[in-house]
């Protein structure tokens, strides 16, 4: 089953993306703790990462600096969902590392659409191989 | 070879003297028998010499034909004639002959007269040809030549006197004028000491010059040679010498002289000119300087003590101030900052109240203008610039707000430098400068505040986007799972929440807009310890962006 990784301190969030996601079909690894996920994620294969800015101890664009070191083949896409918009400079900085940035509230069709898009392409890629 | 014309009407004579002077080793030049004959062969052949018979042929006599030919050609005549009457002999002498042979005459007598007569003539000639060439050079001459007696009295002048002084020779001569007379009131002492001189003097010789007054009033320079003329024991016989006017080349001298004074003149105010230019240049360029070092260190001063010391260098080093002390002092008179530079007082210990100032500064924190105190003045006997080599005069004076005293500057002036009105009034404005100036910075205090109350409310505008927008995708989450028409009403609800958290959004975006302003050009920075207390992600967490594409539906 394909699975979602979701990152978010607020445990609301994360559960409410959680009962989403699952109803959409997928599996989902959700953390409130990015340290956590550094730890637990390279073990998982999810097809799509779902990542917040404003979080504690680290931020989510500290959370891509240590994650691209994990993921240096950028396999996985990570879409940072965040009530904050990036500034251009971190947009230039982090362009390699992030898929999509959305700003919150989002619709969950929405997001589910744009995740559908990005994980049934890696299936397709799968597939061919 | 001598040519003899002869002129004899008889055939038969003229044949026989023709002869005999060819013996005699003559050429004949030709024989005429008339006198009109004898002009008109006179004028072919011109021989050296006539033989002329009285009695001739023809209308014309010989005396007649002679007279004729002399006054055309240069030939001297003998005269032939076998006559001694007296009449005769006076008309031939008014012709100025230069033989008379009476017929009949031996041969031996007229080769005598023949050849006296041609070498009389040559003499002639020579005489003749040396006065024309002495009377050309005289008449040429520009200048006189002139002998004096031994008691110096003129013997002769000759030249152009008449054109040097006006009258002749002769009036001259008769002293009247007397050649005295005629010399110049101020050269007649000259005159009469270099003249006694080249009297006493055998073979004296000496140049000179003096002045004359010429007939028609102007005064003439005279350049004079002068010599003593001894004999051949040595005695002086007379003074000679030559005179020239040379007042043309006086006048040209004169005249080069005036113009290199001119332009020597014209160089000298040209320098001058420029001189005062330069000092004008420096003078306003040290004013310039003076006036706009609190502007200028303004700039790039980020406290108090660093405004201080970038004044105090500026003014040292452009100001031209041999030395220079500001200090601030705070609300309470104590000194908050200061900066020296140059030869100052150099205080022992930073003072911190003005108790410890020199009595020259405290004299000036309280009394209002400039004030000028020199090296003897006891009022700064504290201070160490009175032993400083070249600071002769000491400025001072306070710096004050509206409201209160702000400090206190003084400044050492060098030793070329007099503290005259415009020097004060300068150091007055340097001093308003100052003062504006670090009023300007302590009431920059009060932006800070205001900037940091800028940056507060931007990280609470930041924490409430982030406290509103998290429970606004929380409940559009559970509305979404919630398959019911009133969870598409709360959907819209939270968008139309999210529409004033957007207002919100411009409203940080136009405070953090101000924010950058004042960093850019107030140059106004939160303080490290306001930085440190700020949350941590606020540094990464920077903006909402104005162009960004939102993903609503």
């Amino acid at each position: 089953m394909t699975a979602i990784a979701i990152i978010d301190d607020d445990p609301y969030i994360v559960e409410i993306f959680a009962l989403t996601f699952e109803r959409g079909g997928y599996s989902v690894f959700s953390y409130t703790d990015p340290m956590h996920a550094l730890k637990n994620l390279p073990s998982q294969n999810p097809c799509v990462i779902i990542l917040d800015l404003m979080m504690t101890p680290i931020t989510g664009l500290q959370f891509l600096d240590r994650w691209k070191t994990l993921d240096p083949h950028r396999s996985i896409p990570v879409i940072i969902l965040s009530a904050w918009d990036v500034s251009p400079q971190d947009r230039e900085k982090y362009a390699g590392l992030v898929t999509r940035i959305i700003r919150k509230p989002v619709l969950p069709k929405v997001l589910l659409e744009i995740i559908g898009e990005l994980c049934h392409a890696g299936e397709g890629n799968e597939a061919l191989q | 070879m001598t040519t003899i014309l002869i002129t004899e009407d008889e055939q038969l004579v003229a044949q026989d003297l023709k002869l005999t002077l060819e013996g005699f080793g003559y050429t004949v030049a030709g024989i005429a028998q008339s006198g009109e004959e004898a002009i008109r062969l006179a004028e072919q052949e011109r021989p050296d010499l006539i033989l002329m018979d009285i009695f001739l042929a023809g209308a014309m006599t010989g005396i007649q034909a002679a007279d004729e030919i002399r006054s055309r050609l240069d030939i001297p005549i003998i005269f032939l004639t076998a006559y001694s009457e007296a009449q005769i002999v006076e008309q031939v002498r008014q012709t100025g002959p230069y033989g008379y042979l009476l017929k009949p005459f031996n041969e031996q007598e007229m080769y005598i007269a023949i050849e006296i007569a041609v070498y009389r003539h040559s003499l002639d000639r020579t005489l003749r040809e040396s006065e024309q060439r002495y009377r050309l050079f005289v008449e040429h001459f520009q200048g006189v030549a002139f002998r004096l007696s031994l008691d110096l009295n003129p013997v002769f002048f000759h030249g152009a006197l008449s054109a040097i002084t006006g009258y002749t020779e002769e009036e001259i001569k008769a002293g009247k004028p007397s050649w005295n007379a005629l010399i110049h009131p101020d050269d007649r002492h000259t005159y009469g000491k270099e003249m006694q001189t080249a009297a006493t003097n055998p073979g004296y010789t000496r140049e000179f010059q003096f002045r004359i007054f010429h007939q028609q009033g102007s005064v003439r320079w005279i350049r004079a040679f002068i010599q003593n003329v001894v004999d051949d024991r040595d005695t002086p016989l007379f003074i000679q010498g030559s005179l020239y006017d040379v007042t043309s080349m006086i006048e040209a001298e004169e005249r080069l002289r005036a113009l290199n004074e001119h332009l020597d003149e014209l160089v000298k105010k040209r320098t001058d000119d420029l001189e005062a230019t330069n000092r004008e240049l420096y003078l306003k360029n040290r004013a310039l300087q003076i006036t706009t070092a609190g502007t200028r260190a303004l700039v790039v001063a980020k406290t108090e003590a660093d405004l201080l010391a970038i004044i105090s260098r500026i003014l040292s080093v452009t100001g031209a101030y041999r030395g220079f002390w500001i200090g601030t002092l705070d609300e309470q008179g104590a000194i908050q900052s200061q900066s020296a530079s140059g030869n100052t007082c150099r205080f022992d210990k930073q003072p911190s109240g003005t108790d410890a100032l020199p009595p020259c500064i405290r004299v000036s924190i309280r009394g209002e203008g400039v004030m000028v105190f020199d090296n003897e003045t006891e009022t700064c006997s504290r201070c160490p610039w009175r032993n400083e080599q070249g600071g002769e005069h000491i400025l001072t004076t306070r710096l004050y707000s509206d409201t209160r005293i702000l400090g206190v500057i003084s400044a050492v002036l060098p030793g070329h430098l007099i503290p005259d009105a415009s020097e004060k009034t300068l150091f007055q404005q340097m001093a308003q400068e100052i003062s504006f100036v670090i009023g300007y910075m302590r009431a920059s205090d009060r932006e800070k505040v205001a900037f940091e109350q800028i940056s507060r409310i931007l990280e609470q505008l930041a924490t409430l986007n982030d406290h509103i927008r998290n429970p606004l995708q929380g409940i559009v989450g559970y509305a979404s799972l919630i398959d019911d028409p009133g969870g598409e009403k709360v959907i819209d609800l939270c968008m139309k929440v999210n529409e004033i958290v957007d207002q919100l959004d411009k409203g940080y975006l136009e405070s953090k807009k101000v924010r950058s302003f004042l960093e850019r050009h107030e140059r106004i920075f939160r303080s490290p310890e306001e930085e440190r207390r700020s949350v941590p992600w606020r540094k990464h967490v920077v903006s909402p962006s104005a162009n960004e594409q939102r993903k609503h539906p």
